[in-house]
């Protein structure tokens, strides 16, 4: 028996239960080899994400960047400090509440690497049929995010008790008082998005953004959503509970080590997480032009994603290189009188464009093309790639939308490019400092010369 | 004082059945943004600090009784090293203080040199507070661009005096060596160049409206306060005293410059900022007049190796980069001072720090701390 299956994983079950596994033999196979490629995935990522956040600092910054372990571009630089905090001792404070202490690493990390179980990457045709590289396609995946998110802060706040540090404590209280502020206008943006697409699954959210990106209609609920995402992900101006420069290293000042390294890679994990979580919600997630058509569209829907996921980690780079941090009381006031109101109004909107059936959310309510249709490849090929035959039945708001997400396509393109430029081949703070070098030396050739 | 934080009269109310306690939270010597070893201990109500006690004495080297024992040549750069980041300012006073009891005539071209000297020390002392002061705020970029632009000056330094931090470059009777054509060449371009950074800066940082929520109404002083305490320099002016030692009480040849001294409305973190970056300006103006009226001449009068001064006491001050920089000298007409005392001005400046951050939060303690502009070496002597 075939069952219906949508997701990659589930094509490669069938494919072990072809081989005359058991279904349950085979998923839970599966779903293990699934989490280890995805857990795999992350590490990967988080190491060329530290590479690039400290490369791209640099740039901003005046000065170069990791240009020692591994050759001008630095790239062994973060596996050399993974390696170096694996040797450090690991201290522990003599009045650490320990159980809690011990345990506050990992129920920082391991929300964040669940995040990823319900992010979709990419999709690819087999045997005629959608398939998404999505370890699972949860129905409930935002409730399933939102809920993780929380619990990353309970890991901070054991952290912060556990360690028995004043300054580690100031810092997890921060968080308390960060959490309750912020996480009301994130839910309330999230919830105008899941009415624009009418559906909690990521994967579903994707799709209804087939024609017009959900930026465009709910351009209020990104806003709210990009910058409570800055502060989820404890990123600068909102580095509250880790402020260096107030309450020293915050709720880790205690850690060290791998689980100093555990902290640090959540970090990361969760900035990436957060990019891509803004992309699924308000860029279209893996669409873009597919300009390698069916065969290479598990190629192009993943350079999309990871595209425009990096953009937005970029923007949160460019962030920390540009603000001053906010202070804790103005944070609060910010996201409740400011946010909260916004992310209200922005609901009441969208329920009455849904309501009224107004063509710019209702676009994607009804779909032109429904998924059986879709899916059997009735309307030749798949609706997301837009030819001119398309391109004349769209109506103004898409139109509009399409303009833009090709203005869009090329500004992620040119800024990826710049990036990775700047990424490998480095920046030189002083040219002016190196011409005078150049200078110098070539006079003392002359001088030689002369002699 | 409106804006504030008071405790709410619930935490009264409910003091029955709800108990709390006081955090005592001791802020360094080991702490990324106590600009040195610095010791604070502070008692918070949550985040709201209370009360606050600096303990200083870590970096004390006992250099008022060190001088006692040194000639007067040796004690310019031993005192060098008590401000480090404003040398020449020191410098100054140390020969400033001996020049007084010499009856010396410096040459013109010399008072010219010390004044250029002086005031781009001045701005390299505020560049790096600015840097200081972002990190403290959150903000780690200034500090590059900061350090960019002193590293010029620290250039022009070196071209005049062959050191990078620790000048030794004012002595009593003129300056240890004439300034170059190629020193003025680069002079001119940093000062062509220097206020369109200044504007740069400004748009980068000043602007921000996340700085100016965190600086505005922050760890005011007052202007009653700020004399009563005995504070001076940009804290003292951006507290509203109009009171600058060049202008009021003059020395070296400042009255033949016109430059304005910016004063502060509210006394806030805001004003003392504003207050640094126009001085900055003004020191730029300052140098700007200095290089136009440069005389030809000596650079140095015709001074012993090893000077004696005559028997007597004198007290100077001048306004260094951080506030009055006084120094009190008793002489038994010898080569070397019977007594050397310095008023620096950070150690008064920072007995201020109390009275500003009553009743804030702790992330303002920080950016208050950081609006003083202490050097530990100066507080602790």
């Amino acid at each position: 028996m075939i069952i219906d299956s949508a997701t990659i994983w589930e094509a490669c079950r069938d494919l072990l239960m072809a081989w005359g596994l058991g279904y349950s033999a085979a998923q839970v196979i599966i779903l293990l080899l699934a989490f280890l490629v995805v857990a795999v995935f992350a590490i990967i990522l988080v190491l060329a994400l530290v590479l690039l956040e400290r490369r791209l600092i640099g740039w901003i910054q005046l000065r170069p960047g990791p240009n020692r372990v591994g050759g001008r571009t630095g790239w062994l630089q973060t596996v050399a400090d993974a390696l170096k905090l694996l040797y450090k001792e690991d201290i522990v404070p003599l009045n650490a509440d320990r159980p809690t202490y011990f345990a506050a690493p990992y129920a920082v990390f391991m929300p964040v690497l669940l995040m990823l179980v319900v992010l979709p990457f990419g999709v690819a045709i087999i045997n005629g049929s959608y398939r998404y590289f999505v370890v699972s396609d949860l129905n409930i995946a935002v409730l399933y995010i939102l809920a993780m998110g929380s619990v990353e802060l309970i890991g901070v706040i054991m952290a912060g008790w556990g360690s028995g540090n004043k300054y580690a404590l100031i810092g997890a209280m921060r968080a308390v008082a960060q959490l309750i502020s912020y996480e009301v206008p994130l839910v309330l943006a999230l919830v105008s998005v899941v009415l624009f697409a009418g559906s909690m699954s990521l994967v579903d959210i994707v799709h209804r953004q087939s024609s017009t990106w959900a930026i465009f209609p709910l351009f209020p609920a990104f806003v709210i959503f990009f910058i409570t995402g800055v502060a989820e992900t404890n990123r600068c101006p909102f580095d509250l509970l880790e402020a260096e420069s107030e309450v020293v290293a915050g709720f880790h000042t205690e850690y060290s080590g791998m689980r100093f390294a555990l902290f640090f890679l959540a970090e990361y994990l969760a900035v990436w997480v957060m990019a891509a979580l803004i992309v699924v919600f308000f860029f279209g997630g893996w669409k873009g032009p597919m300009f390698l058509g069916e065969g290479g569209l598990w190629f192009t829907s993943f350079f999309w994603f990871m595209a425009k996921s990096f953009f937005f980690v970029w923007c949160f780079i460019w962030f920390r290189g540009t603000f001053p941090r906010i202070r804790v009381d103005q944070l609060m006031v910010f996201s409740w009188k400011v946010l909260l109101p916004l992310a209200v109004v922005q609901v009441m909107i969208v329920g009455w464009g849904i309501t009224y059936r107004n063509p710019w959310f209702s676009a994607n309510v009804i779909p032109r093309v429904t998924v059986v249709e879709a899916h059997s490849g009735m309307v030749g090929g798949f609706d997301y790639m837009t030819t001119p035959e398309t391109l004349r039945h769209l109506t103004t708001p898409e139109l509009v939308a399409f303009g833009w997400s090709v203005l869009g396509a090329i500004v992620v393109i040119v800024l990826l490019g710049a990036m990775l430029y700047r990424t490998i081949l480095g920046f030189r703070p002083s040219r002016e400092f190196q011409r005078e070098i150049e200078l110098k030396n070539m006079r003392l050739e002359d001088a030689k010369g002369s002699e | 004082m409106a804006h504030r934080y008071t405790q709410p009269d619930l935490m009264e109310l409910r003091s029955d059945d709800l108990e709390t306690q006081e955090l005592t939270l001791n802020v360094g010597p080991q702490h990324p943004s106590t600009h040195g070893v610095l010791r604070l201990v502070a008692v918070t109500d949550g985040e709201i600090i209370k009360s606050l006690e600096p303990h200083i004495g870590f970096l004390h080297r006992g250099m008022e009784k060190n001088s006692e024992g040194r000639e007067y040549r040796q004690l310019i750069p031993l005192w060098d090293r008590n401000d480090y980041l404003a040398s020449m300012h020191m410098d100054y006073m140390t020969t400033s203080a001996v020049e007084a009891l010499m009856d010396l005539e410096v040459p013109r071209r010399a008072e010219y040199i010390r004044v250029i000297m002086l005031e781009l020390q001045r701005i390299a002392s505020h560049l790096f507070w600015f840097a200081s002061f972002a990190l403290d705020s959150g903000a780690v970029t200034p500090l590059f661009y900061a350090l960019k632009e002193r590293e010029k000056i620290i250039d022009l330094f070196e071209m005049a005096s062959g050191a990078r931090l620790l000048y030794n470059y004012i002595r009593p009777g003129g300056v240890r060596a004439d300034i170059t054509p190629a020193f003025m060449e680069k002079l001119s371009k940093f000062i062509r160049e220097f206020p369109r950074y200044l504007d740069e800066c400004e748009q980068l940082y000043t602007g921000n409206a996340i700085f100016i929520n965190r600086a505005r109404d922050v760890g005011v002083l007052t202007r009653e306060a700020a004399i009563n305490l005995g504070v001076s320099g940009p804290v003292l002016r951006g507290s509203g005293v109009a009171w600058d030692l060049r202008k009021d009480e003059p020395y070296s040849i400042y009255p033949e410059f016109k430059f304005d001294i910016p004063v502060g409305e509210r006394g806030d973190v805001l004003d003392r900022y504003e207050v640094r970056f126009y001085e900055m300006r003004m020191a730029t103006e300052i140098v700007r007049q200095a290089m136009e009226g440069l005389p030809e001449g000596d650079y140095v009068a015709k001074v012993p190796p090893s000077p004696k001064t005559k028997a007597g006491e004198v007290y100077v001050r001048q306004e260094a980069a951080r506030g009055e920089l006084g120094c009190y000298l008793v002489s038994d007409g010898g080569r070397k001072p019977w007594r050397f005392h310095v008023r620096p001005a950070s150690y008064l400046n920072l007995g201020a720090l109390d009275t500003m951050c009553r009743g804030y939060l702790f992330a303002d303690l920080i950016i208050i701390l950081g609006s003083i502009d202490i050097v530990l070496g100066d507080v602790d002597k």
